[in-house]
């Protein structure tokens, strides 16, 4: 499937008959020019005077002698006239919530950074974990094999206590293991 | 500063008008406002409850209503000026003033006259003044040719003496009536016949001088006494004689006035002797002709001047003694008709005595006389001179100078004068407020209840009693209203005033005038018989919605439950007009119980929306009478918040999704690429907050609905984007809680939509940064829980929106929980995580944060894409893939000035969990496998890439095949792309490719 022409959100199919470049879900990301997928821009808050910050339920602009100007509604129900309206400044670093988790916990970022204890601090792209050496030499094989022929434990190496996970398919090809991973280390099942 | 309270139940709704005010409306019984710049005030102005309180102002004082012209006249240079007699006040008796109230003073009538060929055609009255006491007379100035004396020249008699005039003077004198001769011989003492006096010696001279009883005291003394038997001794007889004794002749005259100098003689007939009595003493006896019995010749004397020939002069002498008679003589001027004496004659020329002046034109020379007849004579002007009269004919017949003028003026003129008031008065009063006129203003009520007022014959004035106004209203003055005598379809401001008395003495004409002060006329009715005085209803406080179409106000979209398919309008121009007749219904023809739900101006029609239906209105001038209302479509609109028109077309959300209306009426559906949503995932019971909106500057429509189980307070949760270029849809979703939008051109010259957040106004897709109130930054597990079967469902509380997803290791526990959406309104606390399926298994616990809900916290915008499911070829399909079976993942991006981060996840066979390829390659091209939270990652800054140059390509390497045989094999591979928008540069994807699929 070669997405190169995104069709947007289409959830009113199955989506094994999407067309390529259709999705699913699709959020934040428009197809507003043909042939890209763009993250929108953010909320830029505006100053209006008088300054009034207050919670706004409904607005519609008017034209005042003075300039065009906002009627709207505040939360409670009273109803304010804003004039002057002109973007304000606004903060140019986004915030990054402090990810600190002690051994056993994980903590996820609304960035889909990650801390799992092990790091001491988030993570946006991890370096190659030596505790996954199987699927760094492993480039192919079939998921869902019964019979995949090895076990791997990075930590404690072999056998068994503390392993990571079960290899559940695939066919390793020896000969294209990178040179940092020892065969030693992937063990019999 | 607060114009308004309003219910936050609902969102009101605005609409501008041509002046700038803004009418506020949102039905639930809350009271419309205008607004004016920064202030505002309840919407129209509620009419008076009672009629005003009147009384007549007596006695009757008359005014000029018209002048008639009578007579045009002639020769006039100018206008002649029109004034009227009697300029007193009608006032002087008033009665019946209110305490306090002034008097109305006297002011003169003004009227003008206008000139046709020269001659007064016309008189306009442009005041016709007050407080005559009487009708008064209309007179007219002498701008005319004036002062020409024309004389004749005739073949009579000349005038030698004027005061003895031949044709004026008396020059026959005729006795009507006397009585008979009667005669007799002498007795002592004389006998009962009648006797006038005198003697018959001489005649009697009697002056005839005007009209009036004359004496004339005989100083002839001559009285024809016969001594004895002898002869007869007229004069100073020699005695014996009568002694000297004195005649008086009473006379009376009548016709005579003007005339002077005429002198009547009269020559006596006929005797009576007295003769003198034996015994008495007298030697010799002597008989004395004691009086005439008749008049036996009357003759002029001298014929005077100055009478009259159309009055006879007439003497009349009483009998002195004897039976009463009297002699009745008359006497005629030459050219009397009844003087038998007098010769006709010929008029021979017209002499110009005086040549005037002001003779603009030739004026008729008019010849008149009571005798001749046929002259005709014409005449020539220069500078305003008569310089020359033309006899065309001299006539014939004429016993005097014929009277010969040049006709000049003479015009008259009629004043028309009516009461003050009279007959039958409508008299009403009204509230208005300040607003200038400017602003449309002022806005008045409708009328109070009428109060007839019948004048009778007439009245000077009236005295009106209205309540005067509650401080701090809207209503700033009373305006007075009435109409002209018994007519009762157009009514005439009066005055205004604040309340309390006054005191109204306009006369109809007054009262008509466009020029008078204050002047303002108002009919009851229209001439379509639509109600014009009574239009002032303020707008109705059960319709949640107010739009502007055609200059007219229509309110709609009834709160109250009695109008559901009722739509109000008002006047032209008139924003707080709205009287109950200006109401369309809808005449719904289908079994469907609905009700309008918005109203859209678009282009020449209004559409009006049901929440199902959508009908178009159109009308020509009036609504109630040539409104045309259509159905044009199956479709509606949730709200009036949930259209928008950009380029010429209506977008608008009902429940069944989002359609285009074109100008034509076709209506387009667009949203059948999410259908399924608003069938299952929008939550429609919550119809009163979602909106649409379209962003001109990136063509983007957004409708920002409620999504079920994001746990909506009932405002948007997401927005449904659909871009109009390309015509295609996705999701957005902010850390906020966007609650409106509107349109407006900022201070920088941008035309932007503005949405409304709980932190006041912003623009979105403008900069890098959200701006969360509330949203969950991060999730940390405190304990993977165990047994878990499939990742359980994640949720937090208190806020709205925010999704989680799990991802499970191996062991049935929890390995990450990714936030899918930060959502808003939270506040930090523990995360409820489903439990595990299996018998034994521990919940897991996990805590989440979020930031503040009092303030703005930055946040980079997260995004997520995820593809279809893509299908693997089998072994058995595709024999090679067994041998080649690379199911590499590569990604085409535009690469970022910084870190940026990017997560794809892998979806088989459309599993509702992500997992991980477990044949992942970290090598060369970008991507690095985590077995965290089973995601590659890719870091899209341009200078991190280890392997060569930043292109901007990354690929994911994965491999794999797939045995037909092997259950639950990988069949089918959906890629989703999750990260954040950390740049100002947006981030940006050209291409996916999925390699190892069937294309």
């Amino acid at each position: 499937m070669r997405a190169d022409s995104w069709a947007g959100l289409v959830t009113n199919a199955s989506p094994f008959a999407l067309p390529p470049g259709a999705a699913v879900e699709q959020v934040n990301l428009n197809c507003s020019i043909p042939g890209q997928l763009q993250s929108r821009g953010g909320m830029r808050p505006l100053a209006v005077s008088p300054e009034d910050r207050s919670s706004i339920v409904h607005c519609h602009a008017v034209q005042l002698p003075s300039g065009t100007a906002v009627i709207a509604q505040r939360v409670d129900g009273t109803v304010i006239v804003l004039g002057g309206i002109a973007p304000a400044a606004a903060p140019s670093v986004g915030f990054e919530p402090q990810l600190s988790v002690a051994s056993g916990q994980i903590a996820t970022s609304y960035t889909h950074r990650y801390a799992d204890g092990r790091y001491g601090a988030a993570q946006d792209a991890p370096e190659p974990q030596p505790r996954n050496p199987l699927v760094e030499a492993l480039d192919g094989g079939e998921s869902d094999t019964a019979e995949w022929p090895f076990v791997v434990d990075s930590v404690a190496g072999c056998p068994v206590s503390g392993k990571l996970s079960v290899v559940d398919g695939g066919v390793a090809r020896d000969d294209e293991l990178p040179p940092d991973v020892r065969e030693s280390e992937l063990c019999e099942t | 500063m607060s114009v308004g309270s309003f219910s936050p139940d609902r969102p009101i709704s605005c609409a501008q008008g041509r002046y700038g005010e803004v009418i506020v409306v949102q039905g639930g019984g809350k009271k419309p406002i205008r607004i004016d710049g920064t202030t505002s005030r309840l919407a129209g102005l509620i009419a008076p409850e009672a009629a005003p309180e009147i009384s007549t102002i007596s006695p009757v004082a008359y005014y000029i209503a018209r002048v008639d012209v009578t007579r045009p006249g002639a020769v006039y240079y100018s206008a002649p000026t029109v004034t009227f007699e009697q300029a007193s006040s009608g006032f002087n008796d008033l009665v019946l003033l209110p305490p306090g109230a002034t008097p109305p003073e006297f002011r003169a009538a003004k009227a003008a006259a206008y000139l046709n060929q020269s001659g007064v055609s016309e008189i306009v009255v442009s005041d016709g003044g007050k407080g005559y006491a009487a009708p008064p007379n209309g007179v007219l100035g002498d701008s005319h040719g004036k002062g020409a004396v024309l004389t004749p020249i005739t073949t009579g008699p000349s005038v030698t003496d004027p005061a003895n005039n031949p044709y004026t003077g008396i020059t026959q004198w005729e006795v009507v009536s006397q009585p008979a001769d009667t005669s007799s011989a002498a007795a002592c003492g004389g006998g009962n016949e009648p006797r006038f006096a005198a003697t018959n010696c001489v005649g009697v001279d009697l002056p005839i001088t005007g009209d009036g009883t004359f004496t004339v005291h005989s100083t002839y003394g001559y009285v024809r006494t016969r001594i004895g038997n002898g002869a007869v001794c007229c004069g100073f007889c020699p005695p014996p004689r009568e002694p000297d004794y004195t005649r008086t002749i009473t006379y009376r005259v009548t016709g005579a006035s003007g005339g002077a100098g005429a002198v009547l003689r009269l020559v006596w007939n006929g005797s009576t002797w007295v003769q003198s009595c034996s015994g008495g003493g007298e030697t010799p006896p002597w008989s004395r002709w004691e009086g005439a019995t008749q008049v036996e010749a009357a003759s002029p004397h001298k014929i005077g001047a100055g009478y009259s020939d159309a009055r006879t002069v007439r003497v009349e002498i009483d009998s002195i003694a004897g039976e009463q008679a009297t002699i009745v003589i008359e006497g005629y001027t030459a050219g009397n008709p009844a003087n038998t004496e007098s010769r006709g004659y010929s008029l021979t020329g017209i002499r110009i005595d005086n040549a005037g002046s002001g003779y603009v034109v030739a004026p008729q020379i008019k010849i008149t006389s009571a005798s001749g007849f046929g002259a005709y004579a014409t005449c020539r002007v220069a500078g305003g001179r008569i310089v020359e009269v033309t006899l065309e004919n001299g006539g014939g017949g004429y016993k005097t100078p014929p009277k010969i003028e040049a006709v000049a003026g003479g015009a008259e003129a009629f004043a028309v004068a009516r009461p003050h008031l009279r007959g039958k008065y409508q008299c009403y009063y009204r509230y208005i407020d300040d607003t200038p006129e400017s602003a449309g203003g002022p806005i008045p009520s409708s009328l109070s209840p009428v109060r007839e007022v019948d004048a009778g014959e007439g009245v000077a004035g009236l005295a009106w009693t209205v309540p005067s106004l509650t401080p701090g209203g809207r209503a700033t003055s009373v305006e007075l209203w009435r109409t002209t005598g018994n007519q009762a379809t157009t009514l005439y401001r009066v005055a205004t005033l604040a309340g309390g008395l006054h005191s109204d003495t306009l006369t109809d004409d007054e009262l008509r005038d466009p020029d008078r002060a204050g002047y303002a006329a108002m009919p009851i009715v229209l001439p379509n018989g639509g109600i014009n005085a009574n239009r002032f209803t303020p707008p109705p406080s059960d319709k949640a919605v107010v739009v502007r179409f055609q200059d007219r106000f229509w309110y709609g979209v009834d709160t109250g439950g009695k109008q559901p398919n009722t739509v109000l309008f008002s006047g032209v121009d008139e924003p707080e007009s709205v009287p109950d007749i200006n109401e369309i219904i809808l005449q719904q023809n289908t079994v469907d119980a609905d009700a309008i739900s918005a109203l859209i101006p678009f282009g020449p029609t209004l559409l009006i929306m049901q929440a199902r239906h959508a009908y178009s209105l159109s009308f020509s001038k009036q609504p109630v009478l040539d409104a045309q209302v259509v159905p044009i479509a199956h479709r509606g609109a949730l709200n009036q918040r949930c259209w928008g028109i950009h380029d010429g077309v209506c977008y608008v959300l009902d429940q069944y999704g989002i359609y285009a209306i074109s100008p034509g009426g076709r209506v387009e559906g667009l949203s059948e690429a999410i259908e399924d949503m608003f069938r299952s995932r929008i939550d429609f019971g919550k119809r009163t907050w979602p909106f649409l909106t379209i962003d001109p500057t990136t063509n983007t429509l957004r409708a920002f609905v409620a999504l079920r189980g994001d746990g909506s307070d009932g405002f948007p949760t997401a927005a449904l984007c659909y871009s109009l270029a390309s015509k295609a849809w996705w999701i957005e979703t902010y850390p906020s809680r966007i609650q409106c939008a509107t349109q407006a051109l900022l201070t920088t010259g941008d035309y932007r939509c503005v949405f409304g957040t709980p932190g006041g106004l912003y623009t979105l897709d403008d900069g890098h940064l959200d701006m969360a109130r509330g949203a969950v930054v991060s999730v940390k597990i405190t304990n993977p829980g165990s047994g878990y079967t499939s990742p359980p469902t994640v949720t937090a509380r208190g806020g709205s929106c925010a999704k989680f997803q799990a991802v499970l290791d191996g062991d049935g526990k929890i390995r990450a929980i990714w936030i899918l959406s930060p959502g808003y309104g939270y506040a930090s606390g523990s995360l409820v995580v489903s439990d595990p399926e299996s018998d034994g298994g521990v919940t897991a616990v996990a805590e989440y944060t979020a930031t503040t809900n009092s303030a703005d916290t930055p946040l980079h915008p997260t995004y997520r894409y995820k593809t279809g499911c893509a299908e693997y070829p089998s072994d058995a399909q595709n024999p090679k893939a067994a041998s080649v079976s690379s199911r590499n993942i590569s990604l085409l991006y535009a690469p970022q000035r910084r870190s940026c981060p990017l997560s794809m996840r892998l979806y088989y066979n459309n599993s509702p969990a992500p997992r991980r390829n477990v044949a992942a390659r970290n090598r060369g091209v970008g991507f690095t496998a985590d077995v965290v939270d089973s995601a590659a990652r890719l870091d899209m800054a341009a200078n991190t890439l280890k392997h060569g140059e930043d292109t901007g390509v990354a690929s994911a390497m994965f491999a794999g095949r797939t045995i037909d045989d092997v259950a639950s094999a990988d069949r089918y591979v959906a890629v989703e792309l999750v990260g954040a928008r950390r740049n100002t540069d947006p981030v940006v994807f050209y291409k996916l490719d999925v390699m190892g699929t069937a294309e």
